[in-house]
């Protein structure tokens, strides 16, 4: 038996085709991924799209046609002119507006690629200017707020656009519209004595009516949201008032009637409020007018007679939101009202519409392209855009404390971190004082070979490629046919071999890089003052440790990258006892351009306490490293809280085997651990120790260090 | 087979016939063309059909609803007939290619799937063996030109020359295995020509019948410089490593042909081939005697007479000589391709463009970035005129359209070129050329009328839709790899930017709905907009240069700022309006430069103010003569495209 709705969905694939390939040809075939329904999943239904498939998984399809039943069909019927329906009749009409869902879901989908986001750097000024917004709209909002309400809106306000794009185009008259009106009509589409010659009206927000159906809405900008979506997404006044009258019940008592008009009226306002009259002129829209229709729309949102003007409100916005020029400076207007009610911890979107085990949250990064959050990505927006304000904005959500600490919040803290210390660490360059000769090949050239000798009569002469030899002749001099009597002839056979054309030049060489580096980093509070763990751009011995890391980072990775070589970094954070982080291995590429690895993790976030070494630490940094040689790197400040004893004997377990060695760097102070460390190079060859009276040295050496580790007692070895 | 060797007293006896029924010269040309082409085509389908399995190429299906073209390649499998849609075969293309202009065409498949036996079922059907030849290459490379040329040793210097009798005598060439050898050899025969190193060349092919009327003498003679280029059909395997002696195909042999995948026909034909005839009669005995039938009945000429010229009447060599000389030339004057030349309306020009617009270049964004440049620099040209044909307009390369877009050009393995411009013109006239008669046979089926009559009706300018479809087969021939990236996705782009921006822009010049007719010859946004830039002055006369100039550039400004309006944010319609703004831009600079010789030639026209259409075609011929011109104005393309020269 086939499972419930699954011909609804088919159906509404079959509607979705032949209009995309009239409409959008080169997303004609974009693959819809199905699945079984899944009892047990989360959701009931989940449509998103990775722009390379459109996901249409409907989980539940029991719940769902409860749902449309008991919820959804009484809330439009009465619009539809069905106000009596069987208990047989509710189904049929419920499975019918589920079935047009699904045909304005897949085109929802679609739409992502084709209009928005539908590129990166769209995305990103999207972004920029959600970020603007909001900030014009909370002026005193902390940066990390900031940056969570924008992320945390994004997707709602990418939906805002495509919904009314969608609504606009599939009206009978349009290009979107005409399609499924000639499909309905020749397919006899019904809804119950209704014959359709467009979608049902409405259809847009019915999603959103069995969303709010069981759960009640934990902030205020999703609901009010929807009231702007009932008012925009019926053309009929009963339908509009019916369900804005819905959403608006869901939230009555949490914000009065005159903020929400308010609200929504001023959001739906600002659509135009930063367009210049150029911009106005070349859209054809008329800013008072603009604004006295969405008044009037909102006042007489039940009237029929609000029919024009809701027309051109609905074509103005998609006019706006169609052309990139418009849309950010347009959708930085709208959210200003809206902004107070985002919240600043979760993002604000449809549930189900949006790709799972995407999101990032509290998981580690394992890829570059893995994506972060919206607040993360919102983030990273910024930086790709050179946001004016980008430095502020890093530093202060870098140094975000806000409780608790999420790790949403982590993550955000750590991209801003690690993007501060990427724009600002200055890079060591690489030195290598060797070069050698080595043979490089300048490409081939033709020399004509001989292969074979014939002796032919003059009957097999007819047979010969004439005007091949003559050419030959001509380009080599090469005789090749000879008469050696009246009878008899001689025919000399080519043919063009390539050798290659060699010759020799000097390269630099000697670079030779680690298979694996530790960095063990002391983040005891001495390192940390002042700031605390509010470290980053406090100048703290702390912050100049980040500047040199990032540096040698820089460097070592171009390093590897020439060479083709992987590299294994591992961080280890020192602090109060039990609070010594050790992270996994990760190859260097990876650790460089992602935020949120493991190693990332550590060392980006000091514990602040004392400088004590956690034993199992020494070794724990050592296991899944990469076969071959490791550079064990250590930094401190001051001396050592725990056992010396202890500490040393895991140094000699590690110097004891040849292909580690070990690099102990003191800063600013020699404490008897030091000294102790500094007695253990005349037993360990591979041991180099070296005081740094401050951080410029030792970012003038950290680099030639890794890169001619090999040679490193020879350059360092002696204080 | 010389000059005076070549009979032609059928193509004298047809036309006098043809005559004395009041026909004009014209006229008789084209009755005979139409009637030779449906004659051979029905001989070589007499002559298949016992032979050969049908072998489906292509089905093209236009939606005149939506306005989309949906062009599947079918690999082999037969469909069901639907409404609105024609499917092309093996055979179609081949008798196609011999009808009108040079394409040469190598089908590349397997082996043993018969791309070689039905080349050879269709030459051999329509040509004496004399006339045709079929070349095996291979590593050890045989005289590919022995044929053409003679040559001999003179104190050990090799000396040739070339045989003209026998360039002659070839009509058409099949060369075999074309990558098993040095396949430089043959680019001259696909230029139809053999060129010795010393220089000395000839075109190969017979001479083509030239026909003249007066009064009522006829009079049928010769041109030495009327040649039919022969047509040439290459056959090769994959060069995979399962076929280790073939080579890759050299880019310059490779851009000269249309490459077209020959399906493996095993499974879909099944048993359909086990009871057929394996040519066991002369193929081309067999096709003359119903070639001669045919063509009496559609010519409405003797049959008794037309086959005492175009048969044997004895076995003798040299009659049989003589009656296949009149053949030669009565089939080559049928299909002289001055005959067949084809007209595209104005939509197709432009539509065209649009398509090598997003297929060609070195990059979008550099094809746009060159179009706002031409823009700009008109506009600094003609600042005193007040005109700003500057398009401030913002495209996003990374856009998932482009992105698309960029992934079919980049499985090219040429850039577009100029070559494969000319062969989607040949390949789209010779699409049409199918279509018209496999609708004229469908519809004389259904009607119970002559397959001639309704050919010769549907004979028509061609439209968008047939330049659109050649364009998918010529990109399609230019992938070298597969990355799920279809060309036919950007040309329905292309084509719905197209139909969407004419009705856009149309609907804003009319001030009322407009609907995009395909067939229609004067719907062109470019025709349009040089319309309203001569409607402009139609009330006024004896203006000076200057005026005239101002007038109509200002128009022309006036539709550039409307076009410009017309960006909806759609990155691909963008580069479409980019290009057209460009256009016009140019065409302003262009009345500003020829301004005296525009008065001049709007002053002599007599003034009426209802007709535009003398003045507009004063300012075309004014384009057309400008062609000839000493250049100084390197956009004239530019204003050529825009009247559709």
């Amino acid at each position: 038996m086939k499972p419930l709705l699954e011909y609804e969905l088919i159906t509404a694939e079959s509607n979705f085709r032949p209009i995309t390939l009239a409409e959008q040809p080169m997303f004609a075939s974009i693959p819809i991924e199905k699945t079984e329904p899944d009892p047990n999943h989360r959701r009931h239904w989940m449509f998103a799209t990775d722009n390379e498939k459109i996901l249409a998984h409907v989980y539940k399809p029991d719940y769902i046609l409860k749902k449309f039943k008991d919820t959804v069909v009484p809330v439009y019927a009465r619009s539809y002119g069905l106000p009596n329906l069987s208990k047989d009749g509710i189904t049929r009409v419920a499975k019918t507006l589920i079935y047009h869902t699904f045909d304005y879901l897949l085109f929802h989908e679609l739409f992502h690629p084709v209009f928005l986001p539908k590129s990166e750097p769209d995305k990103e000024r999207f972004d920029v200017a959600l970020k603007n917004g909001i900030k014009r709209a909370e002026p005193h909002l902390k940066d990390p707020d900031v940056v969570n309400k924008a992320g945390n809106s994004r997707n709602a306000m990418w939906d805002f656009f495509i919904d009314t794009f969608f609504f606009y185009l599939s009206q009978p008259e349009n290009t979107y519209g005409r399609h499924f009106k000639r499909i309905f009509v020749q397919n006899n589409e019904t809804l119950e004595s209704i014959t359709l010659k467009a979608l049902p009206d409405g259809i847009i927000t019915a999603w959103d009516v069995i969303e709010l159906a069981d759960n009640k809405p934990q902030t205020l900008f999703y609901p009010i949201t929807r009231g702007i979506y009932s008012l925009l997404f019926s053309n009929s006044g009963l339908l509009r008032e019916s369900v804005f009258t819905y959403f608006n019940d869901k939230i009555k008592d949490k914000i009065q009637s005159s903020e929400l008009r308010n609200t929504i009226i001023t959001s739906l306002s600002n659509a135009v409020k930063y367009l210049d009259q150029d911009a106005l002129r070349r859209l054809a829209i008329d800013r008072n007018k603009f604004i006295d229709a969405i008044t009037e729309l909102y006042d007489n949102m039940g009237n029929a007679k609000t029919a024009s003007v809701h027309q051109y409100i609905v074509k103005a916005i998609t006019e706006i939101g169609m052309r990139p020029e418009f849309r950010y400076a347009s959708v930085g207007g709208i959210i200003e009202p809206l902004s107070k009610y985002i919240d600043i911890n979760k993002e604000e979107r449809r549930d189900g519409a949006y790709i799972e085990d995407q999101e990032g949250q509290g998981s580690e990064q394992t890829s570059p392209t893995q994506s972060g959050g919206g607040a993360e990505e919102v983030l990273q927006s910024l930086i790709n855009q050179n946001d004016p304000d980008l430095d502020n904005i890093l530093s202060s959500v870098a140094n975000d404390q806000t409780q608790p600490r999420t790790n949403r919040r982590i993550r955000l803290s750590n991209l801003a971190k690690d993007q501060y210390y990427k724009k600002n660490a200055k890079e060591i360059s690489i030195r290598s004082p060797i070069t050698e000769a080595v043979e490089i090949n300048l490409g081939f050239r033709k020399v004509p070979v001989k292969i074979n000798e014939l002796l032919l009569t003059q009957d097999q002469l007819y047979n010969l490629p004439f005007e091949r030899l003559y050419q030959f002749q001509l380009e080599t001099g090469i005789q090749c046919l000879f008469q050696l009597s009246d009878y008899q002839y001689r025919y000399d056979i080519y043919e063009w071999k390539e050798e290659p054309i060699r010759d020799f030049t000097y390269t630099k060489s000697g670079i030779i890089l680690p298979d694996n580096i530790i960095f063990r980093v002391d983040g005891s509070g001495s390192m940390l003052n002042p700031g605390g763990a509010e470290f980053v751009g406090s100048k703290s011995r702390y912050d100049c440790l980040m500047h040199v890391l990032y540096g040698i980072t820089k460097s070592t990775v171009k390093a590897a990258r020439e060479m083709n070589k992987q590299v294994s970094v591992v961080g280890v954070n020192y602090s109060s006892s039990g609070k010594t982080k050790v992270s996994q291995p990760v190859e260097l590429q990876m650790f460089c351009e992602t935020p949120n690895n493991n190693c990332k993790g550590v060392l980006l976030n000091p514990g602040c306490g004392s400088t004590y070494h956690d034993i199992s630490a020494y070794q724990a940094a050592y296991k899944d490293l990469r076969p071959g040689k490791t550079l064990d790197i250590t930094i401190a400040d001051g001396d050592l809280d725990s056992s010396h004893d202890d500490s040393i004997a895991e140094y000699r377990k590690i110097l004891a085997k040849p292909e580690n060695t070990g690099l102990y760097f003191p800063i600013f102070q020699e404490g008897r651990f030091a000294l102790r460390m500094k007695l253990l190079t005349k037993e360990k060859s591979n041991l180099v120790y070296r005081p740094f009276l401050n951080f410029n040295e030792l970012q003038a050496a950290a680099t030639d260090l890794i890169i001619q580790y090999a040679r490193a007692a020879e350059r360092f070895g002696k204080a | 087979m010389s000059q005076e060797n070549q009979q032609t007293r059928t193509i004298e006896y047809i036309a006098n016939e043809l005559l004395a029924k009041g026909l004009t010269k014209d006229q008789i040309i084209r009755k005979i063309n139409e009637a030779g082409f449906l004659a051979t085509l029905e001989g070589v389908s007499k002559v298949l059909g016992s032979r050969v399995t049908p072998t489906s190429l292509y089905r093209i299906e236009y939606d005149t609803t939506n306005n989309n073209l949906d062009f599947k390649f079918l690999e082999g499998k037969g469909k069901p007939p639907k409404a609105n849609s024609v499917d092309v075969d093996v055979t179609d293309n081949v008798i196609a290619s011999l009808s009108g202009k040079k394409i040469p065409i190598l089908f590349e498949g397997i082996t043993g799937t018969g791309k070689t036996y039905t080349l050879e079922q269709v030459l051999d059907a329509v040509y004496h063996i004399d006339n045709r030849r079929i070349l095996r290459l291979n590593a050890n490379m045989s005289n590919v030109l022995q044929p053409y040329i003679n040559g001999q040793i003179e104190n050990g210097a090799l000396k040739i020359y070339i045989n003209r009798d026998a360039a002659r005598d070839i009509l058409a060439l099949l060369v075999d295995e074309e990558n098993r050898g040095d396949t430089n050899a043959v680019i001259g025969l696909l230029d139809s020509q053999v060129t010795l190193p010393s220089g000395e060349r000839v075109n190969l092919g017979p001479l083509i019948p030239q026909l003249d009327i007066n009064g009522k003498s006829v009079n049928v003679y010769f041109d030495e410089e009327k040649i039919k280029s022969i047509a040439v059909y290459g056959a090769q395997n994959p060069s995979t490593a399962s076929y280790s002696g073939t080579r890759a195909t050299d880019g310059a042999v490779g851009n000269r042909q249309l490459k077209i995948a020959y399906p493996n026909m095993a499974v879909n034909s099944g048993s359909a081939t086990i009871n057929m005839d394996a040519a066991e009669s002369n193929g081309h005995v067999e096709f003359i005697d119903f070639y001669v039938k045919q063509l009496s009945k559609y010519l409405g000429v003797n049959l008794d007479t037309l086959s005492k010229l175009l048969k044997p009447t004895d076995s003798s060599e040299e009659e049989k000589r003589r009656a296949n000389s009149e053949y030669l030339s009565l089939h080559t004057f049928a299909f002289d391709p001055k005959n067949i030349r084809n007209k595209f309306i104005k939509s197709a020009v432009e539509g065209a463009d649009h398509i090598i617009n997003l297929t060609g270049g070195d990059g979008l964004a550099q094809n746009l970035e060159d179009d706002l440049g031409v823009a700009e620099e008109w506009t600094e040209t003609l600042r005193s005129y007040g005109v700003d044909f500057i398009y401030n307009v913002s495209f996003d390369p990374t856009s998932e359209v482009i992105k698309k877009v960029d992934a079919v050009r980049s499985t090219f393995g040429e850039p577009l070129i100029e070559r494969d411009k000319t062969k989607a013109i040949k390949n789209a006239e010779a699409l049409a050329l199918i279509i018209w008669y496999k609708q004229a046979y469908a519809n004389a089926r259904e009607l119970g009328t002559s397959p001639l009559d309704e050919f010769a009706q549907l004979r028509s300018p061609l439209t968008l839709k047939d330049i659109a479809c050649a364009y998918a087969i010529v990109l399609n021939d230019k992938m070298q790899r597969k990355n799920g990236a279809s060309p036919i996705t950007v040309i329905n782009q292309a084509f719905k930017d197209y139909v969407t921006l004419y009705q856009d822009f149309a609907t804003r010049v009319y001030q009322e709905p407009k609907t995009f007719n395909i067939h229609d010859p004067d719907m062109s946004i470019r025709y349009l907009a040089s319309y309203m830039a001569v409607s402009s002055i139609k009330n006024e006369n004896k203006l000076t240069p200057d005026e005239y100039a101002k007038k109509m550039i200002v128009a022309v400004n006036n539709t550039s700022a409307m076009l410009k309006t017309l960006d909806d944010g759609n990155d691909t319609r963008k580069l479409l309006i980019a290009r057209i703004n460009a256009d016009l831009a140019s065409l302003a600079g262009f009345i500003h430069e020829y301004r005296r010789e525009l008065a001049d030639s709007f002053n002599k026209v007599p003034q009426n103010a209802t007709e535009v259409l003398p003045r507009y075609n004063a300012l075309k011929d004014l384009v057309e003569k400008a062609r000839s011109d000493v250049r100084t104005n390197y956009t004239l393309p530019r204003v050529e495209r825009t009247f559709g020269i």
